[in-house]
């Protein structure tokens, strides 16, 4: 079988020497049904993802400075999206990203929210942000609805999971 | 709801569940022995082995490569007859064949570009080249190289108290991190060309072999760091002339490669409680703008160490001061580029003290003469008196805060690794959570004495919530391999980290975990302990049966989610009439009213009984709310039964409230509650986790209060990383999420709107 790159970026990060591996991404989204949205908080290393976002030069400074500026929310928005999505009822959730912010301890939480989703019986998550980067990576996703909590374990082998709905 | 107390005793009978959440580690531990003890210390015949090293080695800057040549001498101090010695040759795991290189599992989709397809095409000819290994006479002995290790045949086995020594000489190509990563290697500057050198695992060291697995007989993988025996160290490495070297050790010969101004602000230096600069930024950057052909020697000796590793470059700036530890005062070093900089110069070496001083405090005394922190590019790594940090400034000297804290953090991080596993010398390759995750706690605690309410990353209990909840079977016990472990940063760092600071915080209360901690760390300085010396010196000194603790965050992958299911709400009956009828009447008036009744009052002028007084008979008559003289006799009779203690119980006012709790994490936990009264009053009751010794799954608790309540909360300080805190509280309130908090934030201004507004206002 012949292969195509998918794009030029150059991800070129020093495997094994970073004392402080991190690796790890939480997402925490809720169903608010007055409004029919999924509103969701996407949390990940900073440096990890500015590593990222820096090589493929996307930005040229830590996302700290860019929490403003339109480039860097877009170039976060097209990263996340990429790596992070919703099936309801046949339907992809149409996330856009409201803003981003970075904690001291350099965590960043992304913000975004879906409009018109009406949920049906289960939802198909994909969360496999950093996965193609860091073969360490595990993501998880706590989904609230009703005041019900459900969580899902996103790994290299099993980026997607299926959420029954609790009605 | 009333209720009545009976004088009848109630005999609770235990009903005998499996209790395997508070069975004991019996099977789990290894068996006490003349080696280790039952209590968790070195036994009396506890052993290990000795490893001295004289090593002489040359830099070559202009082809980036290592030779050296060292004798080591190995003392045999077990009871055992060793018919081999095995060495690490850590090198290896960069030689083309390697089977790290050989485990990474690949996808095609790990080739999505063409820089992917050359960084795994990249050939870098890794690994040490060894040209000889003989007797200290010339002598070839016989060797055999297993990937990254090499089995030494001595003519002769090496009995009990015996020591050989044997020569090395070996060779390798320094790796560009750059390109293929590690934890040593080259940095290149691409604007003034040159190198910065943080260099370890450079040469072939001494396995350990003990009496808990003879020799060490894991490979190096890559995660699984390192297990060393003592020894000493006298090391001369040959560098460019205009290069600065820091290393494992005391310079011994600062007259032959420091100039007269750098010796003088070293001897200031060594009396100062703030950084004193050896080499200042315009001395580097002069340093740096041309090299050398000439070359200079630095001899350095360590004692007592279990490994060794230098940083060298021309680039290097130098600062140092002093730290008195035990009475013994401490040079804390810094050596980096003016790329670390202004971070650097401010921060590093007062960091490194900080660390010094803080760790001495909970741990051991700093028994070494230096401590270093090296300043590398996106590294954090560690050894014995030194260390390779990470945190860059951008490059027009400007920095983040998450890069500052970012920095802090890592160095007091690899600085407090001189603790742990450098003088407490556990088993890296087998145990990472021995090292990382003690070395995490201190780390948290060090962060919090240097700033208050420093960002810490890890370490309080609610920050590991995310990582623990959810399907339990997709995370690794703590007590995993190192190389096994999947999500190592939470594994090894986080969650060990958490599982103290619960201990110190909850379980054991910070005097009985302080002084035992402690006490481990004394047992086993300059020791190989293994997690059952641990394990059972920190309840041997505590007096605390922990057992279940260690099976629940150590052995098992479950979390903590404690449901506050229901509340009910009794009183204390006084059986006196005169008040429960009251009680009841006031009761009855603050009833909800239908509204039907409520518009009859108004609408109907009369009934029929209040215009007929024929209507109404005995029931209708009665006046149920008051206490008639038949009720004051009984009650009068029941006082002449009750003791004046009794009577006084009866009329205390008591509020009983039944709580009932479901553990639905399935790791049993501490039941932290914090009850508010209607007076806005507050009181913790603080329950043992031993309440689920004989249910695990669900329990309840009468608490018996002065006041009404008003409500109630569980785990109100976040101390126990219960994952769920929507069920932890009556009445129900549900916590907000991270985007509804963001959501709320968003209207206000930022810091910076503000800082606009307050200098318009000033013009």
């Amino acid at each position: 079988m012949k292969f195509i790159f998918l794009f030029l970026s150059s991800f070129l990060l020093s495997f094994g020497a970073w004392s402080h591996n991190y690796y790890f991404g939480f997402a925490e989204m809720q169903y608010n049904e007055i409004n029919h949205t999924l509103e969701t908080t996407i949390v990940l290393s900073a440096h990890d993802l500015e590593d990222v976002l820096i090589k493929s030069k996307s930005i040229d400074k830590s996302l700290e400075y860019l929490t403003e500026d339109t480039l860097a929310q877009i170039a976060v928005e097209k990263f996340i999206l990429n790596s992070f999505q919703v099936e309801f009822d046949n339907q992809k959730a149409d996330f856009h990203l409201l803003g981003f912010d970075i904690s001291p301890n350099g965590m960043i939480q992304i913000y975004l929210l879906a409009e018109n989703v009406i949920l049906d019986e289960k939802i198909n998550i994909t969360f496999s942000s950093m996965m193609d980067i860091f073969e360490a990576q595990q993501n998880k996703l706590t989904f609230i609805q009703n005041n019900n909590k459900q969580t899902a374990v996103f790994l290299q082998n099993q980026k997607s999971s299926v959420i029954q709905l609790k009605n | 709801m009333k209720i009545f107390l009976s004088s009848s005793l109630l005999v609770l009978s235990s009903i005998g569940f499996g209790q395997t959440k508070f069975a004991q580690l019996d099977i789990e531990l290894p068996t006490p022995n003349e080696f280790r003890t039952a209590a968790g210390a070195p036994g009396n015949h506890y052993y290990q082995q000795k490893a001295d090293y004289k090593i002489d080695l040359v830099l070559d800057d202009e082809k980036q490569i290592i030779r050296g040549e060292e004798i080591i001498t190995y003392t045999n101090n077990s009871p055992d007859k060793l018919e081999y010695l095995w060495l690490q040759l850590d090198q290896n795991i960069y030689a083309q064949n390697s089977d790290s290189k050989l485990i990474e599992v690949e996808k095609m989709e790990d080739f999505k570009s063409i820089n992917d397809v050359k960084r795994k095409l990249f050939y870098y000819d890794g690994g040490f080249k060894i040209e000889y290994v003989q007797s200290t006479n010339g002598q070839n002995l016989k060797y055999f190289i297993n990937k990254t290790m090499m089995r030494i045949d001595p003519p002769q086995a090496l009995g009990p108290n015996q020591s050989i020594s044997f020569k090395i000489k070996w060779w390798y190509n320094v790796n560009d991190r750059d390109k293929v990563g590690g934890r040593s290697g080259l940095e290149y500057f691409q604007k003034d060309k040159n190198y910065l050198y943080t260099i370890a695992q450079f040469f072939p060291r001494m396995c350990v072999y003990n009496d808990v697995e003879g020799w060490q007989n894991k490979q190096f993988l890559g995660k699984g760091e390192f297990t060393l025996p003592f020894g000493d160290y006298n090391v001369s490495i040959t560098v460019p002339a205009d290069h600065i070297v820091g290393a494992t050790g005391e310079l011994q010969n600062a007259s032959s490669v420091l100039t007269a101004e750098q010796k003088s602000r070293m001897k200031t230096a060594s009396t100062s409680d703030k950084p004193v600069l050896i080499v200042t930024q315009a001395e580097a950057e002069e340093n740096e703008k041309e090299g050398t052909s000439k070359t200079k020697t630095w001899i350095f000796k360590a004692i007592n160490v279990r490994d060794f590793a230098f940083a060298s470059s021309r680039k290097f700036m130098w600062d140092a001061q002093s730290v008195k530890i035990g009475g013994k005062s401490i040079l804390a070093m810094s050596y980096y580029p003016k790329e670390g900089n202004p971070l650097w110069e401010r921060y590093s070496t007062k960091l490194v003290a900080h660390t010094l001083k803080t760790y001495s405090k909970y741990t051991v005394d700093y028994p070494y003469p230096v401590a270093i922190s090296v300043h590398s590019k996106q590294i954090g790594m560690e050894y014995p008196m030194i260390c390779f940090n990470g945190g860059r400034p951008e490059e027009d000297g400007t920095y983040s805060e998450e890069t500052k804290y970012g920095m802090w953090g890592v160095i007091i991080h690899e600085v407090g690794h001189n603790f742990f596993p450098m003088i407490i010398n556990s088993d890296e390759r087998q145990w990472s959570w021995m090292d990382e995750g003690l070395n995490t706690f201190v780390q948290y605690l060090t962060e919090q004495e240097w700033e208050r309410g420093y960002p810490s990353r890890r370490g309080p209990a609610y920050m590991i919530a995310d990582y623990m909840r959810g399907n339990p079977k997709f995370i690794s016990p703590i007590m995993t391999n190192s190389e096994s472990i999947y999500q190592f940063g939470n594994n090894a760092y986080g969650k060990p980290a958490t599982a103290l600071n619960i201990l110190r915080e909850t379980i054991m209360g910070r005097e009985l975990f302080d002084y035992a901690f402690k006490i481990y760390c004394e047992r086993w300085k300059f020791k190989h302990p293994t997690p059952a010396d641990f394990f059972r010196t920190m309840e041997d000194a505590s007096a605390v049966d922990l057992d279940w603790f260690w099976r629940g965050w150590f052995y098992s992958t479950e979390f903590v989610d404690i449901s506050l299911d229901d509340v009910n709400h009794f009183e204390l009956n006084t059986q006196d009439p005169t008040v429960e009828k009251q009680i009841n009447k006031e009761k009855i008036a603050q009833k909800d009213q239908f509204i039907g009744d409520t518009r009859n009052k108004a609408s109907i002028e009369k009934t029929v009984n209040e215009l007929d007084p024929t209507i109404d008979d005995f029931y209708a008559k009665r006046k149920i709310y008051e206490a008639d003289a038949l009720d004051k006799k009984q009650y009068d009779e029941l006082k002449q039964k009750l003791s004046a203690e009794d009577l006084k119980l009866l009329n205390s006012g008591k509020e009983f409230y039944e709580l009932k709790f479901s553990n639905k994490g399935g790791l049993v936990s501490p039941v932290i509650i914090q009850v508010t009264f209607e007076d806005g009053k507050t009181d913790v009751i603080r329950i043992p986790a031993e309440i689920w010794r004989m249910d695990e799954t669900q329990v309840s608790k009468v608490l018996i209060l002065d006041q009404k309540v008003k409500s109630i909360r569980i785990d109100p300080f976040l101390e126990t990383a219960d994952c769920d805190l929507d069920n932890n509280s009556w009445p129900a309130t549900v916590q907000p999420t991270r985007f509804q908090l963001f959501q709320q934030q968003k209207d206000k201004e930022n810091p910076m709107q503000r800082q606009k507004r307050l200098e318009e206002l000033g013009k």
